[in-house]
């Protein structure tokens, strides 16, 4: 039976339903709060991938955009992550991420120099790749699959890591921040469809991309999970 | 001996005095009003390898800068320039541009499947090379492409009103620019001080721009050979 936008979606929403990201090891310890600050550190260092690194991938979604009116969403997404004007006090991004770093006790230079995991390197290399090819593969790739896991867990990855290592708003803000920033990609969902994909063809593209996607931030977690064991 | 700070600077100076776009008569054309309606459309619709791909150059600019403080300007200009919020009242720069194009008599779909020259090509791919790589982006972008842009602009905007009565909107986009690309000397500077530390960063920054400046000429003179049957 064909796909169609309905579909689709549908099918995106149980494949992250499926993979419940949130009853893995490293994301059910953050959001319980059950996890020890050396497991947190070294958390801070190898997620820093993503945050640290977030030009390389929505930059490169500005340049392969062919469509004016995505171009303006997206260049809002590079300004606030390049500023955090429009939503983080003026606060850029990587900013926040620091102070998340500084608030666990490990400092921006360890944070630059940070030795990343396999499975982190591999997630950078994957993600820049797609947000390279096609736009349809891209925003798929960052917007249905990478940002969909995450909003409404984050302010309680934020809450406890207040109560067990006293971290203040400011140090917890780029959680809380990306929990609303990152909350509903469902209407980017179907106008991305609508727009950009026609043909049987296209359907079944965006939905291998977010199925791939999720394997490898899979795969990101349980390497990051690993490295956060050696660290206990 | 090493290149100073302000010898660069000088030289980059010397480059664009040597080759000024007023110098080119394609753009002292444009200055002098002495082009046809025709002339101006077919410049109009080679020129917008600039304007309508400008997320080609400084997307690549961002994604290249290794600098957080830096990537906040660029993430500056890019939301300005495909939103329009911070300096041209929320007109994103693709339709400023096309807001002239339509004062010409030209219609958003011509603007959407120009038939490049040759010259307009090389530009685009030299320049979104170039963007890849942030020292010599930010050289061939700020130092080279934007600074010889104030000044010249509105004066052109100025002639095009004089002498094919465009008014208003369709001006904006040359008079946003005049202002938004106004001085970008001390932009040069903090980018030798911080990213041009040695004699072969600092060659590499003049070679960048001199080589910016010639392929812009390569881009001029094909489209001038061109305007030229328009007569």
């Amino acid at each position: 039976m064909g796909l169609d936008v309905e579909k689709t979606l549908t099918r995106i929403d149980e494949m992250h339903a499926e993979n419940k990201f949130w009853e893995q090891p490293m994301w059910q310890g953050l959001i319980q709060g059950t996890l020890s600050l050396p497991m947190v550190k070294e958390f801070a260092r190898q997620h820093g991938i993503i945050p640290l690194h977030n030009h390389n991938y929505h930059g490169r979604l500005y340049v392969n955009c062919p469509d004016p009116k995505w171009r303006e969403m997206i260049a809002e997404v590079v300004y606030e992550e390049g500023t955090g004007r429009l939503y983080a006090d003026g606060v850029a991004h990587n900013e926040l991420y620091y102070r998340f770093g500084e608030g666990v006790g490990v400092s921006r230079n360890e944070m630059i120099g940070a030795r990343y995991c396999p499975g982190a390197l591999a997630f950078k290399a994957y993600f820049s790749g797609m947000c390279e090819k096609t736009f349809l593969e891209g925003v798929s790739c960052h917007m249905l699959a990478a940002e969909a896991q995450g909003p409404g867990y984050f302010s309680s990855i934020a809450e406890h890591l207040k109560k067990n290592f006293d971290l203040s708003d400011e140090q917890v803000a780029f959680w809380t921040v990306h929990d609303v920033a990152d909350e509903d990609h469902s209407g980017i969902g179907r106008e991305l469809l609508e727009e950009f994909a026609h043909e049987e063809a296209d359907f079944q593209l965006v939905l291998q991309v977010v199925r791939e996607t999720i394997d490898m931030m899979n795969l990101l977690t349980a390497d990051t999970w690993r490295v956060m064991q050696e660290a206990a | 001996m090493a290149l100073t700070t302000a010898d660069v600077l000088e030289r980059i100076d010397a480059i664009h005095k040597e080759r000024s776009n007023y110098g080119h008569p394609l753009w002292s054309g444009m200055v002098d009003g002495t082009h046809n309606l025709e002339q101006v459309r077919y410049f109009c619709k080679q020129h917008s390898i600039i304007t309508l791909h400008n997320h080609n150059y400084h997307g690549r600019l961002y994604v290249s800068c290794p600098d957080p403080l830096w990537r906040e300007r660029i993430a500056e200009v890019s939301y300005e320039e495909a939103t329009g919020r911070l300096f041209a009242n929320g007109v994103s720069h693709h339709k400023l541009y096309l807001n002239y194009a339509k004062g010409l008599g030209l219609s958003k779909n011509e603007m959407y499947s120009v038939d490049y020259c040759a010259g307009a090509l090389a530009f685009k791919a030299y320049f979104s090379d170039a963007c890849s790589r942030f020292v010599e982006g930010v050289s061939a972008h700020m130092l080279a492409g934007e600074a010889q842009i104030p000044g010249l602009y509105a004066r052109i905007a100025d002639r095009l009103k004089e002498k094919f009565a465009l008014e208003g909107v369709a001006l904006d986009y040359w008079y946003v620019h005049d202002k938004a690309d106004e001085d970008h000397s001390d932009a040069g500077r903090e980018l030798l001080d911080q990213f041009a530390e040695t004699d072969a960063d600092r060659e590499l920054v003049l070679h960048t721009v001199r080589k910016t400046v010639d392929v812009m000429f390569v881009m001029y003179d094909n489209i001038w050979a061109q305007m030229q049957t328009l007569q």
